[in-house]
Order: structure tokens, then C-alpha cells, then sequence
């Protein structure tokens, strides 16, 4: 990535440098030509030697002559002109003009020559042109030395990498307390080489073969490599450096690395939260009390895994589940559910009634997981909350987000489900319009009993074709 | 008259260099804007580990539907591919298209399915649905395969989304290979934005043509050897790594390929589906989707992801080629029309104000200028009286900036992924850079215009798509053939 970052800025300097190097080239020289010509054709005009005998082919002249060596068309354009006009005129051009004069020789001068003799449409096409040859010889010669650069140091790196996999390994599993020495270490490029290996061995090991590389990794100082990293202007470098001391569980980091648990950049702040979550021995998700900005999801997807990854355990998120920042509220639901954290469910509960409609939905579906009995009155209010009145009507959104928690209530619902909830389900049968949460609440009817089916089979016989199709279904599969 | 006739030469003389520059700087802007997208992104990633999705509680669910008509020789080996992706909580959805081949007979007794009565809303009206399929053995439990009368491949996938119940749903054509992550990787996106509702997300597509594939798995990436589809890798490299890249940076993105694409179906679902009249469906579903959120205010972006995700193989023949361009010409004229309203207007953002014109004058109408202009230097010629000098310094300027755009994507293929490893490869790609705009070009105008003429005449078939098959000698005289409504 180095490499990359310096080629882009290489050829960027390298092509203005190319566009301004064009234009200087072109644009210098003696500036005498223009008055010249005029003079000159001021000259031959003055005569008013022509007759009109070929007037198209003329203008075309009289344009060509206008692109390429600067006389005024509009002074060929007077009546009376003729053809030999302008052959001697071409001729006298070839002859007298300043560049002739000084014996312009090779293709480069007659160029020149020709930029400088010519209208500004030709000046700006020929910039161009000088840009574009530039440009395209540089591009070819960067990407055939990249290409070999690129493959010999693959090469090199591909040899390098099988040995220290090889030498760590003896470490590792060699005698102990014999001196070890690692080839070439002592270059940057090698170090990395070296460091990434360690890394990689240390990701798949546990016990004491981790803790020998761990101890080795501060031995050998290549701490000081990470610490570095995290010094580093380049934010990638940075975040490179959160995850490799994280890695070797370096402790004293973690100051250094809390400053970023805020920072504008979000793959920075995310790779710091992770490196946080496993080096913050008594809190590892302190960040989340101050926390600026919105936490994706999939920075919560990073701190779940760090979390299961390295067994750490959260007494409650009860604390963050009335944040003023609605993805740590939401992230907090979420690991409440996962976890199950049931003593946190009052606190759930009282979410279900939160402005945001995705903060409810992710306190429903916790609610779900969860699964206490006690809280069916919660999800039956909570599904009543989700109906939609008149003035949410218009949002076509919002009204689809509503719909997807009174679906993810029922099925909150679903496993506690037992016949005396019959009468809310049966409000529900005979008022919903959602096919999916329709399916869903015949499908707990039927599972809370005979009673239940009955209820549906009541409904079944006043109920549309539709519904009627949805039942059936119901009870075709309850049979099977 | 001969005022008119020079005023008018004038006009077009002056018209062709304001043209000129103007092009190519909205190029070099693409360049310079993609080029930063890249350089974040590759950054970005660098160092994300995509298992950790594999095996989260917190990922999306997502299907992925894949219509089939008359993929009989192919269709097993194509959904074990397909089922055989990294990723945790999918299912597969296979729609048989009225296929009038043995399509369906194959799939049932590979997969030892079985009709099952599924209840489902028919979200989108589509043609109806014979049967639905899922296996008796569970370790296919994530296949379900429809079973529908021939209504085009938008009919299809309307149908593979009304079954469907996942949040997101990846729309893929069946003969594509994809690679192992493609989900896991496609998936992030989604996950990652905060603040706007990401819509849709697609990958590059990528050349396939002479790649060695074993069990449906890219195992070799080479050049292809024919000299059509390796054109086509330089012009995808040139599509994918440097336009889209930079219109996603932009939030301008109109199209996400047919071939794979990720969607939230929620958003599809509310915008109608993918309209089964159209031949360029896929793109008029992303002006669409995009206009229903502007419309609505709400914040979303249609994101593009540089890294080689799909394999697809592309036309190794001219007339196929032929077929393939004009259809597209037809589908980006039916989107660019059918949401004219969005032409320039800042009522919806950057599609209004970059992206629907760019693709008016960049997609639809450069090809027809480009017409007129060699129509007018034609007759000029033959009136005698052409300004050679300038017609020359045009035509080397235009060659050559067609050239180092190539060359760009190139550079741009090297400093990322770099899939053509061999030195000889690129040697390749950059002289067949210099042969494009002479022996290619020109055809693909002629494809262009020919689609327009069909447009105007009101033609919406598919034409026959050939394709040799992956895994079969390119020179192999066996050709399978998908025709669409």
C-alpha cells in the first residue's frame, strides 16, 4: 500500500509536471511572429491584385491558413482574390517567415514552429497532444517497471516468509534457551515480513506457545514497530498498528490508542474500538459512554466478534441502553438478546415505547430472545404501538418499518404464546392487512391448542378468500 | 448561402474542440475521482478479515436468485457453485423459466427435490408460478427452486423476490461464476454506511473467456487468447475500475451490472420490482430505486465495489457482440427516457444533476455526435475542401487519449487486485489498447446506433446471447442459446 500511495503521487506530479512542461515548451519563443504575419498580409492585401474565381476553395485556405500559420481569415475574405494569390502567399510564408529565417530543422522544431504560428484552437489541441504522447509513454514505462518490481518483490517476499515460518517454528518448538537469529530482520522490509508471520502464528496458537511469541515480539522490540504504526500520519498505518498491539495484548497502548476512539476517520475509530474492547481489561466498552458518532453495524458485527473471540464477558449494557446515541442504544439491545441478559428486560421494555422505530425494533426482537413469560404484555403493547395512524400513513417508510416490528413482536411472541392470548390474536386475524404478520399469528393460534384451532376455524368460516387460503395453509402443515 | 455554410462549418469546427476538451476532462475527472475511490477502498480493506461475518449472529440474511432458461447442460454444476459461497444465512433461489429443454428435469434429480406448498404474497405480479421445489436431502436445505411460465428474465426475478423473505437478495445470472467471498464481500456495505440506507451494491464483472474453471470455481485467471473478448477485458477493466468506481464515490452510480448485484428487496419491493417490458431492466431499476428515495428525501447510496467478484463470459464473436451492445443502447435509452424528469434536476441530488445527464450525453448521445461528425467530414471530403492539417491533429488527439485511458485502467488493474500475473499479459493488454479504437471501436458505433434505430422502431426483443460454456475449448463449436422475451 506504500507503494501504491507514492506511484499515484509520482504520477501525479509526474503528469502536471508533463502538462506544464508541454505548455512551456510550446508557448515559448519569439513573440515577433503574430505582428509579423499581419504585417505581411497587410502587405500582399494592399495590392488588390484578386478576382473571386474559386470563392469555397479559398475560405478553405483561408481556414487552413488561420489554424496552422495565423493570418486573419477575415482579410482573405475580401473580393478579388484568386488562387495564385495564394500560392505565392503560401510560398512567401515558407520563405520569409522569422521561424524559416532561423532554419528550423527536425520534426521537434517544425513543431514548435507550427504551435507557434498557429490559432488557439490548434494551441490547445496540440497541448494536448504533447500531454497525451508524455502521459503515455510515462504510463507504459510505470506499469512495465511495476510489473517487474512488483514480481520480484513478490518473489522476494513469497522466499522470505517461507523461512521465517520455518525459523519460527524451531523457535517455537526447538530447544529452549538457544540463541536464536531470524535472516535479515534488521531491514524494514523484511521486518514486516517477519511481523506479519509472527502475527499470524500467534492469531493461531493458545497457551504457552502464544505466550513464548508474545514475549519474543517484546524482546525483539517489535513493539516498537507497532507503536510506530500508530504514530504514523497515514490512518491505514495507524489502524494497522491498533490491531497488531491489540494482538500481543500490550496494555500500556491503550492510552495512545483511546484517542482515536473518536476520531472523524470511521475505519480508525472502528479499529480502535476493536483493539479497546481487548486491551481495556476493566471495561472494554468504556467508548461507547462518549461516543460521538454512530456506531455501524458493522463496527457492532467487529466488538461482537473480538468480544466471543477473546471470551470477554459484560456484566450488563444496561448502562448504554438509554444513550443518547441510538446505535448504542441498538448495539446495547442487541447483545442484552444475544447474551441473555434477562435481568436487563425491564430496561428493554421501556424501549419499546423509543422515538427511533429501529431502536424498537432491535428492543422487540431482544424482548424475543429473552423469553420471559412475564413480558407478553410488553410485545402485546408494543405491536399495538406499531400500527400505524393516520399521520404515519404518508411515510411509506416508516409505515414498512412499523409492519417489520409488529411482525418481529408476534414472533417475539411466538414461543410464549399460550390460549388466553386468543382474543388479542384473533383482533389481529380480523383486522391485520399484512399477509406475513396474518401467517404468522395463525400459526400461533394453532400452536397454543385445541382451543386455538377452533378460534381459527370461526374465523376461517367469515373470513375473505385470502385469508381463507392463509388458514388453510396453517392447518395443512399442522397436520403434516 | 455560403454565410450559412461557414457559419456553420465554424460552428461545428469550434463545436468539436469545446466537445473534445470537455469529454476529456470529464474523463480525467472520472480518473482522478475513481482513482482516490480505489486508493481509499483498497486501504480500507487491507486489513479486514470477511470470516468474522461467516460466523456472526448479526449478519444479513440474504438470497440469491438466480433465474435459468434453457441452462439444461450447465444448471447442476452452476446452483452446486452457487451453493458452495462462504456465507452463513442464505438460501438459493433457482427460477426455471418456462425453460424448454430438460432444465428443470436435471435440477430435480440432482437435488432430489420435491413439490412443497409454500404460501407466499405475490409481491410483484408476475407470470404464474408453477411450482415450488425445495430437496428432500437437507444438506440442500438452502435451495428452493420456482418453477414458472416464460415471462424474460425481470419476470423471473420478480418471481425468485416474492418467495423470497430474507432483507436483501442478490440478483445473479445463473452462468456466472462467482468467487468464493462474493457475499461476505458484497455484504459489508450494507453494514458498514451509517447515516444513508445503502439500496444496492454491485461488483465488477469480470472476462472469463480462456480462464481455467474447475467445478465451477475460477482456478486460473489468464488473457483471453481470441482478440474480442480481449478487448472487452481492457473495456471492462476501463467500465468497472474507473467509471463506476468514481460514480459510487460521486453517488451518481445509474447501473449495477445484471450479472450480480445486491439489493434491499424492501426498497425493490416498493419501487414495483424489475419491469419484464423493458430490455435494460437492470439499470431502469436502479434510476428507479434512486428516484423513489429522492423523491421521499431519504438519505441512500448505490454502492460499487472494485473487487473481482464475478466471472462472466463475454461474446467472442462480432454478431453476438452486436446483439449484446444494442440491447444495452435500447436499456439505456429506456431508463434515460422513461425518467427524463431527473435530467438536470437538483430536486434529486447527483442523480438528477451528474448522473442522468452524463449518461444522456456520454452514454446515449456522444455515439450519434460522433455519427453526425463523420457523416460532415464525409461530405466535406467529398465536396473537396476538408482542413486536413486540423483533421489529422483531432484524429491523433482522440486516438491517443483513447489509448492512455486504457493505459490508466491498466495501472489501475496492476496497483489493485493485478489478476493477469504473467509479464506476457500485460504486454498483451497494452497493445491491444493501441488497436482498440481503430479495429473495435468502430463497431461497437455501429452496434450503438443500430440500437437506437431499434428503439425508435420500437423493437424490445433480447436477441439470441451464444455462449461456448465455461470449460469448453473457445474454438469448440458448442453453443447453448438463451433467448429472452
Amino acid at each position: 500500500m506504500i507503494r501504491v500511495n507514492k506511484t499515484i503521487k509520482f504520477l501525479l506530479f509526474f503528469l502536471v509536471s508533463g502538462l506544464a512542461f508541454s505548455q512551456v515548451t510550446l508557448a515559448s519563443g519569439p513573440k515577433q511572429d503574430r505582428a509579423f504575419f499581419q504585417e505581411f498580409v497587410k502587405a500582399e492585401f494592399s495590392q488588390n491584385l484578386y478576382s473571386s474565381n474559386s470563392i469555397c476553395f479559398l475560405r478553405t485556405l483561408a481556414y487552413s491558413f488561420q489554424e496552422i500559420n495565423l493570418a486573419p481569415a477575415a482579410a482573405l475574405e475580401v473580393p478579388g482574390k484568386n488562387l495564385s494569390f495564394l500560392e505565392v502567399y503560401i510560398e512567401s510564408i515558407g520563405e520569409e517567415s522569422p521561424g524559416n529565417s532561423q532554419n528550423p530543422s527536425g520534426l521537434w522544431s517544425r513543431f514548435i514552429e507550427t504551435y507557434r504560428t498557429s490559432g488557439l484552437k490548434v494551441k490547445i489541441l496540440l497541448v494536448i497532444l504533447i500531454y497525451l504522447i508524455f502521459s503515455l509513454l510515462s504510463l507504459f514505462t510505470i506499469i512495465i517497471v511495476n510489473r517487474t518490481l512488483k514480481t520480484r518483490k513478490r518473489r522476494q517476499a513469497k522466499k522470505m516468509k517461507e523461512i521465517y515460518q520455518e525459523e519460527l517454528t524451531n523457535f517455537l518448538f526447538g530447544e529452549e534457551g538457544h540463541p536464536y537469529e531470524f535472516t535479515g530482520i534488521k531491514f524494514n522490509a523484511n521486518r514486516e515480513i517477519f511481523l506479519n508471520e509472527l502475527l499470524s502464528l500467534h492469531n493461531n496458537l493458545y497457551g504457552e506457545a502464544a505466550n513464548r511469541l508474545r514475549d519474543f515480539y517484546f524482546n525483539l522490540g517489535l513493539y516498537k514497530t507497532s507503536l510506530a504504526k500508530v504514530q504514523a500520519r497515514r490512518w491505514d498505518l495507524k489502524a494497522k498498528g491498533f490491531k497488531e498491539l491489540s494482538q500481543m495484548d500490550v496494555k500500556d497502548a491503550n492510552q495512545q490508542i483511546a484517542k482515536y476512539a473518536n476520531s472523524k476517520n470511521k475505519v480508525l475509530r472502528m479499529e480502535a474500538h476493536v483493539a479497546l474492547v481487548k486491551i481495556s481489561e476493566d471495561d472494554p466498552l468504556f467508548f461507547l459512554d462518549d461516543l460521538n458518532y454512530e456506531l455501524s453495524e458493522w463496527e457492532q458485527v467487529n466488538i461482537l466478534n473480538t468480544l466471543n473471540y477473546h471470551h470477554i464477558f459484560i456484566d450488563s449494557f444496561e448502562r448504554w441502553l438509554d444513550s443518547s446515541n441510538d446505535s448504542v442504544v441498538i448495539f446495547a439491545a442487541k447483545m442484552t438478546g444475544y447474551y441473555k441478559h434477562t435481568q436487563e428486560a425491564p430496561k428493554l421494555a421501556t424501549l419499546l415505547t423509543h422515538h427511533n422505530p429501529k431502536v424498537r425494533h432491535h428492543a422487540i426482537k431482544a424482548l424475543g430472545q429473552l423469553e420471559i413469560p412475564e413480558n407478553i404484555d410488553d410485545l402485546k403493547k408494543a405491536f399495538q404501538n406499531e400500527i400505524p395512524d393516520k399521520d404515519h400513513q404518508q411515510d411509506e417508510l416508516l409505515v414498512l418499518m412499523m409492519e417489520k416490528n409488529r411482525k418481529a413482536a408476534l414472533e417475539a411472541f411466538y414461543p410464549l404464546a399460550t390460549h388466553k392470548e386468543l382474543d388479542f390474536l384473533e383482533e389481529i386475524m380480523l383486522h391485520e392487512t399484512v399477509f406475513s404478520i396474518l401467517l404468522i399469528a395463525a400459526k400461533i393460534m394453532v400452536s397454543t391448542g385445541e382451543k386455538g384451532k377452533e378460534a381459527l376455524e370461526k374465523i376461517y368460516r367469515k373470513a375473505d378468500p385470502e385469508l381463507r387460503k392463509i388458514i388453510e395453509n396453517v392447518k395443512q402443515n399442522e397436520e403434516e | 448561402m455560403i454565410d450559412f455554410f461557414k457559419a456553420l462549418q465554424y460552428i461545428i469546427e469550434n463545436g468539436i474542440i469545446v466537445i473534445t476538451i470537455f469529454i476529456f476532462g470529464s474523463y480525467a475527472c472520472l480518473a482522478f475521482f475513481s482513482g482516490m475511490g480505489m486508493l481509499r477502498y483498497m486501504r480500507k480493506n487491507s486489513f479486514v478479515d470477511y470470516r468474522m461475518l461467516l460466523s456472526s449472529p448479526l449478519a444479513p440474511s440474504i438470497s440469491i436468485i438466480a433465474p435459468a432458461y434453457n441452462e439444461g447442460k450447465s444448471i447442476v454444476d452452476n446452483i452446486r457453485s452457487l451453493l458452495s459461497l462462504h456465507y452463513n444465512d442464505f438460501e438459493v433461489i433457482i427460477v426455471n423459466d418456462g425453460s424448454t429443454d430438460d432444465t428443470m428435469e436435471r435440477i430435480i434429480e440432482a437435488y432430489d427435490l420435491e413439490m412443497v406448498d409454500i404460501l407466499y404474497e405475490e409481491k410483484i405480479p408476475t407470470k404464474p408460478i408453477k411450482g415450488v421445489y425445495k430437496s428432500r436431502n437437507k444438506a440442500f436445505s438452502k435451495l428452493t427452486v420456482i418453477d414458472k411460465e416464460n415471462g424474460g428474465k425481470a419476470d423471473a426475478l420478480n418471481a425468485g423476490i416474492s418467495i423470497s423473505e430474507k432483507d436483501f437478495f442478490s440478483a445473479i445470472d445463473v452462468d456466472c461464476i462467482l468467487e468464493e467471498d462474493a457475499l461476505l464481500i458484497m455484504a459489508k456495505p450494507f453494514l458498514e454506511e451509517t447515516g444513508k440506507r445503502i439500496i444496492a451494491s454491485g461488483g465488477v464483472i469480470r472476462v472469463a473467456n480462456s480462464c481455467k474453471i474447475k467445478e465451477g470455481r475460477i482456478t486460473e485467471v489468464k488473457l483471453p487468447r481470441r482478440f474480442l473478448p480481449k478487448i472487452q477485458v481492457l473495456e471492462y477493466t476501463r467500465a468497472f475500475l474507473m467509471g463506476r468506481m468514481a460514480w459510487s464515490r460521486l453517488n451518481g452510480l445509474l447501473l449495477i451490472s445484471g450479472a450480480f448485484g445486491m439489493f434491499d428487496r424492501n426498497i425493490v419491493i416498493k419501487c414495483g420490482g424489475y419491469n419484464p417490458e423493458l430490455v435494460g431492466e437492470d439499470m431502469e431499476l436502479i434510476v428507479r430505486m434512486r428516484r423513489y428515495m429522492a423523491e421521499r428525501k431519504e438519505k441512500y447510496r448505490v454502492i460499487y465495489i472494485p473487487d473481482p467478484l464475478c466471472w462472466t463470459e463475454v461474446p467472442s464473436t462480432l454478431k453476438v457482440l452486436g446483439r449484446q451492445r444494442d440491447r444495452w443502447t435500447r436499456g439505456t435509452m429506456e431508463s434515460l427516457f422513461h425518467h427524463f424528469k431527473l435530467f438536470f434536476n437538483p430536486k434529486f441530488g447527483s442523480l438528477g444533476v451528474l448522473g442522468h445527464p452524463y449518461w444522456f450525453f456520454f452514454e446515449w448521445l456522444a455515439p450519434i455526435i460522433e455519427f453526425i461528425g463523420i457523416m460532415y467530414f464525409i461530405i466535406i471530403a467529398i465536396l473537396g475542401f476538408p482542413n486536413w492539417p486540423f483533421f489529422f491533429l483531432l484524429l491523433a488527439t482522440v486516438y491517443l487519449f483513447a489509448v492512455s485511458l486504457s493505459y490508466w485502467a491498466i495501472l489501475f488493474e496492476e496497483l489493485s487486485f493485478h489478476r493477469y500475473t504473467k509479464r506476457r499479459e500485460v504486454g498483451k493488454m497494452l497493445f491491444t489498447s493501441m488497436l482498440e479504437p481503430i479495429f473495435y471501436h468502430p463497431f461497437i458505433l455501429f452496434f450503438n446506433l443500430r440500437g437506437n434505430f431499434k428503439f425508435f422502431i420500437g423493437e424490445k426483443t433480447w436477441g439470441q446471447m451464444e455462449k461456448k460454456g465455461f470449460g469448453e475449448e473457445e474454438r469448440s463449436g458448442k453453443k447453448k442459446k438463451i433467448i429472452r422475451k
